[in-house]
């Protein structure tokens, strides 16, 4: 009996997980604690930095087989073997579905798109030149990725990073990656959403350091009213216009524009509650855990990651910089009207940009009021983000 | 598996990306503002045809007081109220408190009501 019962906890304990441990998935796990903390106690993007540390801590627990990276691997037609998934994936593979066919990220701009208010951007149109400037970043980082000989899908994905958008990075990322890059789909949302959390810390220097306090201190003239009818027409015609010019930008764009559309007709609330709310939300943990589910030891613990990390807050930091720059272009055209800070919001992070330029503003003047106008460089960084993708993904 | 870009490849993914991002923007511009301008020439003849049809009313007599007095008087007003916050601070802290002089803190812009205020306090918490 003593035997059996030997043989018994002998087998449990090679079987159990703390057989599988070893120092890499250790220090995974370890790192997943660090971004729950920051997630948790520092309030850095929680929505989705809890779900995707959830998701690296459940990939790192040997023998768990939530997740298997194998089973995702491009086959001879050039698929994944989608009914491979189904039948012998765990939860996470099938949840990974969605991101691998580019599915959640669309369906996250819907409800972006329902929650977004364009009227500073069509009350302004000039707002979309410092959206489009600080893309800037997103291309000046590629060239970097490219000298430190990263391939091209790599630089594609990391460069990404500067347009501040976490879906829309994980679309590009997941389109690009191949499995025998040294990067995915994880690292990528890992850095662009940590560096979300960080705009209010990265831009303020940078946005100082190029502007005047006399710059930094003009009050802007306060917006029209824009009609009911302009509002619907909007998404309307930023669908057709992006989608004639970058076809492969549709995705994403069209669904803003769809789920601006419903907001702003007024006539289709019950859907509007639901992409913004529970259908946002749902996608949000799936798309969250299985992405976490992505940063496995091999794919973290080496050079690359540190690559992204690095290039990742150059982007940022460029994006931000070609925005500012570009609001002194602007300030100095128009005579003194327009204040570069509100640049820096033009590379998406809504609204965390934004707030960040009437912060920096208010603190020359505190009656300075620009969260407004800067809320129109900020979405239209929203729609230059995706026009950014698309001509990243039609061209790599 | 590593495979180094040609820089003229490089170049040219950067220079394609910028001149598309900025072409359809600037393309975007151009639609918003015409429909702008047209909404705002509508609007400006809606105003103007329903200034045509109303009846002109004679102006109301202005009112016998005059702007400063109604000035002064607010004035007295908010400075009563912030000798009383004052005086409920000092009963409070249990320390004596003297107001010295009252002045707007405004430079020379109209200050913000307390409801933009409030909302830009909730909009750049909690950096």
């Amino acid at each position: 009996m003593f035997e059996i019962f030997k043989d018994a906890i002998v087998s449990l304990a090679e079987t159990s997980g703390f057989a599988g441990l070893d120092w890499k998935a250790i220090v995974m796990i370890l790192i997943s604690f660090v971004f729950m903390y920051l997630a948790i106690a520092k309030n850095f993007e929680p929505l989705l930095l809890l779900p995707i540390s959830f998701g690296m801590l459940l990939t790192n627990l040997p023998f768990s087989g939530l997740y298997n990276p194998d089973l995702f691997i491009i086959n001879e037609e050039g698929h994944i073997d989608v009914l491979n998934v189904l039948t012998n994936g765990g939860l996470l593979d099938l949840l990974y579905l969605g991101v691998k066919l580019q599915v959640y990220p669309p369906l996250i701009f819907l409800g972006i798109g329902c929650m977004t208010d364009f009227s500073p951007l069509i009350a302004n149109p000039k707002s979309f030149l410092l959206g489009a400037a600080a893309q800037a970043g997103i291309f000046i980082t590629f060239i970097g990725a490219a000298l430190l000989g990263m391939s091209a899908t790599e630089a594609g994905s990391i460069a990404i990073i500067g347009g501040a958008d976490g879906p829309t990075a994980i679309y590009v990322s997941s389109r690009l990656l191949k499995p025998s890059d040294n990067i995915n789909t994880g690292t990528i949302a890992l850095a662009a959403y940590t560096y979300m959390a960080l705009v209010p810390i990265i831009q303020p220097p940078i946005m100082k350091l190029l502007t005047t306090k006399k710059e930094r201190g003009v009050v802007m003239e306060q917006l029209r009213t824009v009609s009911k009818t302009e509002k619907i027409i909007f998404p309307i015609a930023v669908t057709v216009v992006i989608s004639l010019l970058v076809p492969s930008a549709t995705p994403l764009v069209g669904m803003l524009m769809l789920g601006n559309l419903l907001k702003e007709s007024g006539v289709c609330n019950r859907l509007v509650d639901t992409a913004q709310n529970a259908l946002m939300n749902i996608v949000t943990i799936f798309l969250g855990v299985s992405v976490g589910a992505t940063t496995q030891a091999d794919k973290i613990l080496n050079l690359s990651f540190a690559k992204v990390i690095i290039l990742g807050v150059i982007a940022f930091g460029i994006g931000t910089a070609a925005g500012v720059l570009f609001g002194k272009l602007m300030y100095v055209a128009t005579k003194g009207k327009v204040n570069p800070l509100i640049g820096s919001a033009g590379v998406s992070a809504v609204p965390m940009a934004a707030r960040v330029s009437q912060k920096v503003g208010a603190q020359e003047n505190p009656t300075n009021f620009l969260l407004m106008h800067a809320m129109g460089p900020n979405v239209a960084g929203v729609i230059g983000s995706a026009v950014a993708a698309g001509v990243l993904l039609s061209i790599i | 598996m590593e495979m180094q870009m040609e820089l003229s490849y490089v170049f040219a993914v950067v220079i394609t990306g910028l001149v598309v991002v900025f072409l359809g923007l600037v393309l975007l511009i151009a639609f918003i503002s015409l429909i702008g301008t047209f909404f705002k020439r509508a609007d400006k003849n809606k105003k103007a045809a329903d200034g045509e049809k109303s009846t002109p009313v004679p102006a109301p007599k202005a009112a016998p007081v005059s702007v400063k007095p109604v000035q002064a008087a607010d004035d007295d007003e908010v400075i009563a109220v912030i000798s009383a916050a004052v005086a409920m601070m000092s009963e409070t802290d249990g320390t004596a408190y003297r107001i010295k002089s009252v002045r707007a803190a405004s430079n020379g812009v109209p200050a913000r009501n307390a409801w933009a205020s409030a909302g830009l306090r909730e909009s750049t918490n909690p950096f």
